[in-house]
């Protein structure tokens, strides 16, 4: 069955960088949409896709991209620059008016969400969750607060498994998915299961996790960190230092 | 009632796993498909009930190209039990699991609350039809699977390690459902790794994963100790304590 799981493997330098050094950038990114105007945020975001093609993950990134953008962007465009009652408002056609004031606005969120969909999207597709995970254990994160950042990701292979066992059972009962509404039907039957076989799960691996000691110690000890350099080091520090003085320089010129 | 004719399968980007492998299945024969790990069994079964489909051949149920079916008009002649009970519940309760099957169908809403209740009756659930499948026991879950497959009435069964963790109790009764299926004429796929079981159960074996594979009446299966080492199965206890009595002096 196919994977949901985002992530592909790769040796580029942005595959390589230690997952701290990429939390960093997205850390950045988060306090450049304080200061960006809304076509700089579009026109990250086209960097970042464009960016994502330059290290073969193109394809992954631009689909997710376009599957999770696409709905809000939408709503977002609809709500602000059709439904909400604003001074400008201009008839459009029919009943239909729109107001520049709220697409103006609805550009400035949409470009804001769709930078960081993109930069997260690029951080998940070259970073495992695993290494993820490790290079939080390595920063002296609590276990248990790494384990819920890293958990969500690390699970998406098992839960795709799960979906793939249910729709097969079902299926192989006679269940037809030759329709759209076929399809519907089948997914709100498949969710349900999935969240109680999530519920019972989550149950069964803390008891697993407290089993093998997890949170015996304050910190847990790595046996194979993630690579990392005095230069990648200091580059995080300088990518945190500039996200918090960009940050504060748009709060204070406000 | 089967019929698998010269089927061929590889997964994307691996080796084949099956080559030419033909076989027949008739009404009342029971036939269980052994190897090792990761030897294709399972797959073997999902290419039987429509989930996967073969890369050359054909497979015939109840005399009709699977090839031509959907899934779903599969289902109506080929009922599976998957391996993994919690893995394929998906309703409320078991009554709700049992009855999905039926109603896909277009049963009359009567006659599905009969075959429900002689499916559950049959699998020792009287009692737990209004019970959350997750809430069961491990055996009861494994018989609500299997209690929804055999509400369909299906004419090919494929059995997916049916017996894996069941005790005593749980393991006669479901012998006593092959056996009852079995001479309703149903033919019977048997994938397993417990071979005293294949030996009390099974009529015929499919080695996979030992060579060329081949259909076997069962005694001379495990007459063939090559065979039985190639496939990387265990003897059944009964024959290897024949075995042991005969070597003595």
């Amino acid at each position: 069955m196919r994977s949901w799981s985002i992530h592909r493997p790769g040796s580029s330098a942005l595959h390589r960088a230690n997952p701290l050094t990429k939390l960093a950038a997205l850390l950045l990114l988060a306090a450049l949409l304080f200061v960006l105007p809304w076509p700089g945020a579009w026109a990250g975001t086209l960097l970042l896709l464009t960016a994502a093609f330059g290290l073969h993950i193109g394809g992954v990134v631009l689909r997710r991209y376009l599957v999770l953008a696409t709905p809000f962007l939408i709503a977002v465009f609809i709500f602000h620059g059709l439904i909400v009652d604003r001074p400008d408002r201009m008839p459009l056609a029919a009943f239909l008016s729109y107001s520049q004031e709220g697409l103006t606005y609805a550009a400035v969120l949409g470009g804001r969400i769709s930078l960081m969909l993109a930069g997260s999207l690029l951080f998940v597709a070259t970073t495992h969750p695993a290494a993820l995970l490790r290079s939080l254990d390595v920063a002296r994160m609590p276990p248990g607060l790494s384990f819920l950042l890293a958990s969500p990701l690390l699970l998406i292979d098992e839960f795709t498994k799960r979906a793939g066992a249910i729709r097969d059972a079902q299926q192989a009962r006679g269940m037809r998915v030759n329709t759209f509404s076929d399809r519907l039907r089948a997914l709100r039957l498949l969710t349900l299961p999935l969240v109680t076989l999530a519920l019972a799960d989550a149950q069964e691996r803390s008891g697993v996790l407290n089993a093998r000691a997890f949170r015996a110690f304050p910190r847990r000890a790595v046996l194979s960190p993630p690579p990392d350099t005095a230069l990648e080091r200091r580059l995080r520090h300088a990518l945190v230092a500039a996200s918090v003085l960009l940050v504060g320089c748009a709060l204070w010129l406000r | 009632m089967l019929v698998v004719e010269d089927v061929s399968f590889a997964y994307p980007g691996s080796p084949p796993l099956f080559e030419h492998l033909s076989l027949r299945a008739g009404a009342g024969e029971i036939i269980a498909v052994v190897g090792r790990n990761g030897a294709g069994k399972s797959t073997f079964l999902r290419l039987l009930n429509g989930l996967l489909r073969p890369d050359r051949g054909a497979i015939f149920a109840a005399g009709t190209p699977t090839a031509k079916l959907k899934i779903n008009e599969i289902a109506a002649l080929v009922g599976t039990l998957f391996q993994t009970p919690e893995q394929q519940l998906f309703a409320g309760t078991a009554q709700e699991e049992v009855r999905f099957g039926p109603l896909q169908f277009g049963l009359d809403k009567d006659v599905a609350e009969r075959r429900v209740e002689a499916a559950l009756r049959r699998c020792g659930l009287e009692g737990s039809g209004s019970v959350h499948p997750l809430d069961l026991g491990y055996a009861e879950r494994r018989f609500v699977a299997l209690a929804s497959v055999l509400v369909n009435q299906p004419r090919i069964l494929l059995l997916d390690e049916p017996q894996r963790g069941l005790d005593r109790i749980w393991l006669g009764r479901l012998e006593t459902i092959i056996r009852e299926e079995r001479e309703a004429g149903r033919a019977i796929i048997l994938v397993c790794h417990d071979m005293d079981f294949v030996l009390r159960n099974a009529s015929a074996v499919l080695a996979l994963g030992a060579g060329h594979p081949r259909l076997m009446e069962t005694g001379a299966f495990f007459r063939d100790r090559d065979l039985v080492a190639q496939a990387s199965v265990t003897m059944p206890a009964r024959l290897q304590l024949e075995a042991l009595l005969a070597d003595r002096p």
